[in-house]
Parts: structure tokens; sequence; C-alpha cells
């Protein structure tokens, strides 16, 4: 596959997942973003708004296998990675795979199960391998975690450590759909008609698009720009805004300007570029850093969001 | 190739960039200058300053000239171009193609040829508008109308300033019409001096031509050398004339230049004259020498050289001249008296040259030539009244100018050659001496020489 067939490729995914997902354009077209660009994926919102059917459509039209796991606080690491099981017919242990290993994992409410269970899902979000007993098994590629979370229910959930955040290259907030798109869904699902979810590729193209995506070039004052973008979360750095030193507890980590980058890189390809624009870095800065962004007491009390932070952020930086 | 293209798709935009930045600038360095004069205008209201808009133009030119030497350094650069037409709609292709221009990787390619189809894509062709700040332009503008406000509003020091600007530029006005007049008056009178001078030079022509025709027209040596010393007379007047007409025209001269070429013209003018008196000196040279021959026919020997050469004919006129002073003179045997009272303390002779010897007796016809230098210019050289001494002269006074009275000598030889007897007209020289020296005022001193002189011949007799 070349350059100048990616667009289209994307194109096709986007058009196949938006005929199932009703509303949800923007968020179809992060996560594809996301999938080309080899990251892992973080959906915030309320249930029922079609989290679990856009992970499972996705996994169909890519062609991918897709496993869903429903994370619960007496979820054990095991039950994720897998565990080596007494085989007594041939009296030996075998490693039993457990649900991480398939090309699209849904981690559901991921933030339910205890900390010890969210890290084991640590090494197959970073290395895309999982060690259960002194033995290192690879996942299958193409791999991508896409993990929910429910922002209202705190009650007997953990939050997910800022280790295990910096892992999702993004976090995409699902809106609730418009009444409009709502009233195309409850058509699309409560009819005795379902359409049929349509394989347009396979994980062979999905991998070669990863490699591909890697070669389209980034100018060296976007670069800087993006990297200045960066730095400028942190609050104690002198190009920080009095925003971020303000309301930021923590900012971004280097795998925040990899992950803006690569993000960037595969937005220029869909929007039929073969060079990374400010604009890219622009709209891929807040999926990037709505989840790395530690905000401090002060900015839950005035009620400031990260997605303001960033737009600020945006501003303030010149190109 | 790519690259040229490229400066070739930005240089509209970088001209409009230029633009925009220089009115940028223009339009602050234009606020500072408004300031400074609605300060200076502000100022001025309560302390004299003088030319006070002159003073706010100058800090207008100078706001002129800062605004265009720093436009000079404003022209954008290739980069600030790349990156406004990147903005305005190419998204960074531009760029990225430079950055990655020697590249041959396949995305590289790619990349390239998409920004050449952008390029040549009139469609896609980013326009830009210069951006004016208005603010600028505003606060300049308010500046402005609040000096010309301020500098309506009249106080005692604006006054004041303004009848000094008003009697400075009078004054500015008078100079330059009075430097006007002068440099007019000087031409004028350049053409009239030199009309003048003309004019003089044509007396002086017309006076030697005059003496010359006169010289030839005379029946004796006494009617030439009278015409002789009638052009003498009229060419020092005029060479005074001229003289003083020159002095006074370099003393009212302005310059330094106008003096020296006054200058330079009297003392060619002078030249010239005294050239003029060289040739009448010669004719009387000439005439000199048909006076010797007078003589010797008077003495009845030929004429020596070694003797002071005698006139038998006798000029003898009173007169008050301002160029004549009072004074009397014997040369030779031929006597040419004169009184007169003038302003300037000369003898009634010219020159003081020594009379000249001659070895060479030419018989009865002696040509005096040049030994008779002297006989008719100086009269009475101390010398040959009883040796070296100084001549005294007496200060006379400016009067007008006499009246010449002339007589003829009767018995006198009218022509070369023609011989009387001595004492046919011995009785008559003397008593007419005797009565002369009566009559003139003569030194008493001279008055004896003479009367010994005609004594001696006649006891020689």
């Amino acid at each position: 596959m070349e350059l100048e067939h990616v667009s289209e490729w994307s194109e096709r995914v986007i058009t196949e997942v938006s005929a199932h997902i009703i509303g949800q354009e923007e968020l179809i077209e992060d996560t594809i973003i996301c999938l080309m660009a080899g990251g892992n994926l973080l959906l915030e919102g309320v249930p029922g708004l079609g989290k679990t059917r856009l992970v499972s459509v996705l996994g169909e039209v890519l062609g991918l296998a897709f496993k869903r796991i429903q994370f619960t606080p007496d979820l054990m690491p095991a039950d994720i990675t897998g565990t080596n099981i007494y085989n007594r017919d041939r009296n030996v242990f075998e490693f039993q795979q457990g649900p991480v290993f398939s090309n699209i994992v849904l981690a559901d409410e991921i933030n339910r199960a205890t900390p010890k269970t969210q890290a084991a899902m640590l090494e197959a979000m970073q290395e895309k391998t999982v060690t259960v007993a002194g033995q290192t098994y690879p996942l299958p590629r193409p791999y991508l975690v896409m993990a929910t979370q429910n922002p209202i229910e705190q009650e007997g959930t953990y939050p997910l450590p800022e280790a295990q955040m910096d892992r999702f290259m993004f976090k995409l907030n699902v809106l609730f759909p418009k009444a409009k798109d709502l009233a195309a869904i409850v058509q699309l699902t409560t009819g005795t008609h379902e359409p049929k979810v349509h394989t347009v590729t396979s994980s062979e193209e999905l991998l070669e698009i990863q490699e591909l995506v890697k070669t389209v070039p980034v100018a060296q004052p976007v670069l800087d720009y993006a990297m200045r973008l960066i730095v400028a979360t942190h609050p104690e750095q002198e190009s920080a805004p009095d925003i971020i030193r303000k309301y930021v507890l923590a900012g971004a980590s280097p795998r925040a300007a990899q992950g803006i980058i690569n993000a960037s890189r595969v937005r220029a390809l869909i929007k039929g570029r073969y060079n990374v624009a400010f604009e890219d870095i622009n709209a891929m800065a807040e999926p990037v850093l709505r989840h790395r962004l530690v905000l401090n007491f002060e900015a839950m009390s005035d009620g400031v969001t990260v997605e303001h932070l960033v737009s600020e952020l945006i501003g303030v930086i010149k190109e | 190739m790519l690259r040229k293209k490229i400066y070739r798709y930005i240089r509209p935009i970088r001209q409009k960039l230029y633009i925009e930045r220089s009115l940028k600038v223009l339009s602050w360095i234009l606020v500072i200058g408004f300031g400074l004069t609605c300060l200076l205008a502000i100022v001025s209201r309560f302390i004299m300053v003088v030319h006070v808009t002159m003073w706010m133009g100058y800090v207008g030119l100078v706001a002129m000239a800062t605004s265009i030497m720093v436009s000079a350094f404003l022209y954008p650069s290739v980069q600030d171009g790349v990156k406004l037409t990147d903005h305005l709609g190419m998204q960074e292709r531009l760029m990225t193609a430079l950055e990655f221009e020697d590249s041959q990787e396949a995305a590289i390619t790619s990349q390239r040829e998409d920004t050449l189809l952008h390029i040549e894509d009139i469609t896609k062709r980013p326009s830009y508008s210069i951006k004016i700040w208005r603010r600028p332009w505003l606060i300049a503008g308010i500046l402005f109308v609040g000096t010309m406000g301020v500098l309506m509003v009249p106080t005692s020091s604006s006054k004041q300033a303004a009848q000094i600007e008003e009697l400075q530029e009078k004054i500015i006005e008078e100079m330059a019409w009075i430097e006007e007049k002068l440099d007019q008056d000087l031409l004028e009178e350049k053409i009239a001096d030199a009309a003048d001078i003309e004019e003089k030079e044509k007396a002086i022509e017309e006076a030697l031509e005059a003496l010359k025709e006169n010289i030839e027209k005379a029946k004796s040596e006494e009617e030439a050398l009278k015409e002789l010393a009638i052009a003498k007379n009229a060419l020092s007047e005029i060479e005074k004339e001229i003289a003083e007409q020159l002095k006074a025209q370099s003393q009212e001269a302005m310059g330094e230049e106008t003096a020296l070429a006054m200058e330079k013209a009297l003392e060619a003018m002078g030249s010239e004259l005294h050239e003029m008196q060289a040739a009448i000196n010669a004719s009387g040279q000439n005439l000199a020498t048909k006076a010797s021959i007078s003589q010797m026919a008077f003495s009845g020997e030929p004429s020596n050289g070694s003797e002071p050469s005698q006139s038998s004919g006798a000029m003898a006129g009173s007169g008050e001249n301002p160029q004549e002073g009072e004074g009397e003179g014997q040369g030779g045997a031929g006597a040419q008296e004169g009184e007169g009272q003038g302003a300037s303390a000369t003898g009634s002779t010219n020159e003081e040259t020594p009379m000249q010897e001659t070895t060479e007796p030419q018989g009865g016809h002696h040509q005096g030539g040049e030994s008779k230098e002297g006989i008719y210019e100086s009269l009475y050289p101390p010398e040959r009244l009883g040796g070296e001494a100084d001549p005294s002269f007496i200060q006379g006074d400016s009067q007008k100018e006499g009246e010449r009275t002339y007589s003829e000598v009767q018995g006198v030889p009218t022509e070369a050659g023609e011989f009387v007897r001595y004492d046919t007209i011995l009785s008559e020289y003397s008593s007419e001496a005797t009565r002369r020296i009566d009559q003139a005022q003569v030194p008493p001193m001279m008055r004896t020489v003479v009367k010994e002189y005609f004594s001696s011949l006649e006891t020689s007799d």
C-alpha cells in the first residue's frame, strides 16, 4: 500500500463504522486515528452511548478479533492475562490465554477493577506482551486496547493511576447524541432488520498502514511547535502560561509528545496531506493531553476542565 | 526547481507582508512624531518657542526618514513568507517541501508532488489582504488634531514668538531684497563702469589724436609744446577722474572680490595711462629736439650735450588746478613757469627726471632725443639749483580750475635752422623775464637767479 491509498482506506473504514454508530463521527475518526497510529484508547462516557458497540463494530469492519472484559472489583489479573493450568492428561502446566489475547480488547469500566488488576493491563498495552510465570507471550498484531470508564459513578471505583493513564494514546469523550441522531439510533437498533457489518479491510493492511504512517514527514517548525506545546503543560516550565501554572499539577509525559506526532501524521494522511501541519497538532492536542494533565484542587473547584486548558494553551503557544 | 517555484509562489505574499510591516512601523513612528509635536505645541504655549511649526516640521521629517530607514530592514524573509503562505492554506506543505527537498524517500516524494500540485492549482492560490492596525493610526490622528488645536490657543508666549517670527521674516525679506538689489546694482554698475571706462579711453584716444594733429599743425615748437602741455593736463585730469571713480567704487563694493577687481582695474588703467604718458613724453622729446635746434640758433653755436639744453622759446602760464601745487621751475635756457594752487602737494612738474646727457654733438641740428627728456617735465630739479636738496613744497588749496594764459615771444626762430642775433633778443628776453618774475609768485631766491642770469649775459656782451 502506498500513502496515496491511506486516505481512501480510512475513508472506507470510517464510512462503514459510521453506518452502525450514529452521531459519533468525530469519535469514530479519532478512534481510527488511534488505531492507525498503534495507540490505545480510553473512552469516557455515561453508559448506553454505544462504546461497546463501537469497539465490536470496529473489530468486525477491520476483520480483527475482538474481546470484551468487564472490569469488576473482584477481577484478578490472571482473569485478564491468562494463567497456567495443569493438564492432567499430559501432566503439564499449560498457559491458558486470557481475554487480552485478541486484536481489539475492550476493557469495560476499567476503573472498577483494583489497581493490581488494572496494572495487569500495563504490559499488554505498552509492550504488547504478557508475562505469566516468567514466560512472556506476544500479543497478536495489530493490538488495540479500548477501555471505558464511567465518569459519574465514582463510588467503589479505583481511578486509574497516572502511569496507566499515560499508556493510553487518546482519551475520548463519548458525547450524548443529538435528538436526530438518537432517533436514527433507535430506528436502527429497535427494528426488525439490523444492518450487517461488513469487513472492509484486513489486519495485514492495518499493519502496513501503521508502518506507512511513520514515514510521513514533519517539518522542524511543526515538530518544535508540538514539543513546545507539550513542555508548556508543565507548570514548572518557563514557557508554561499562567493558566497552566495555576491549575495544573502535573504535565504531559514524553509519551504524549510521541502520541501527538504519530496521531498528527495519521490525521494528515486522512485529510489527504503528506505532511503534518500545525492544525494537525492542534487537533490532536486535546485527545492526547486530556487524560495526561493532572489538575489541582483549584481547577476542580473553579470548574476548569482539561479541554479548556488545552484550548488556552493552543492560543498562547505561537506556531 | 521546487525551491524557485516556491519562492515565486510566495513573492506576492512577501510583498504584501512588507507593505503591512512598513505601514505598521510608519503608524507607530507617526504616533511618536505626533506625540513629540503635540508636546512641543504644549510647551510653546507656556515657553516662548520661536518657529515652533518649523521645529514640528523637522520632527515630522525625522519621523519620515526613520520610518523609511526602518522599512528597509522589514522585508520579510523566505521563512516568513513560507510560514504565512502555509498558514493561508498551504498547511505547511511549503516548509516541509523545502526542508526535505533533498530527500528521495517515497513519502517525501509524494509530499513534494502534492506541494507542486497545490502550487500550480490556481483555485487554491492563497490570498492575503494587508492588515491595517487601526489603533496607531487613530492615536496618530488624535495627536495631530490635538497638536493643531493646541497651536490655535493664543498665549502671551505664542504671541511673542509670532512677533519675533514676523520680525525675522521681515528682516530676511529685507536682506533678500538688499542682496538682490546689490547684485542688480553691481551688475548695472559694472556695465556702466565698463561704458564709462570705454568713454574715458575714447576721450584719451581723442585727446591723443588731437594732440597729434595739433603737433603736426603747429607752426612753431612753442605751439607744439603748448599743445603738449594741454594734452598732458587733459590726460592727467582723465587719469585722476578714473582713479577717483575706481577708488570710490572699490570702497563701495560689498565683497573683497569686487574690491580686488576694482584695484586691478585701477592698476590696469594706471598702467595704460602711464603708457600713454610715455607716448606723450616721447612726443615731447621729439619736440625738444626741435627746440634744441632753436637753441643753437639762439646761441650761435652747436649744442653740446653736456650742457643743459635750452629752449629759445618760453612758455609761461599761470592757473589754479587741483592737481597742481605751487612751484617754480627752470630747465635749461628755456623756461616754463607756472603758478597754481592745488590740493595735492606736488609741484608743477609731474616728473622729476634728470636730464640725460649726450656726448655726440649734432651741429646746428642737434637731435635732443632722450637726452632732452625732462626738460619740460622737471622744471626745477633741486640739483640744478645748487646741488642735492629736497624740493620744498607748499600745500596748495583746492580751488577752481584757473585760467591759463600764454604769450608769444617775438623774434624767436619759428623754424628749425633759422638764426637770429643774440643781442637782438637779449633785452627783450631780459625785460620779459624781469616782468614775469615780478608778477608771478616766484621764490625770491629764484628771482635773484634769473636776474643774475640775464645780467651775466649782458655783462658778457
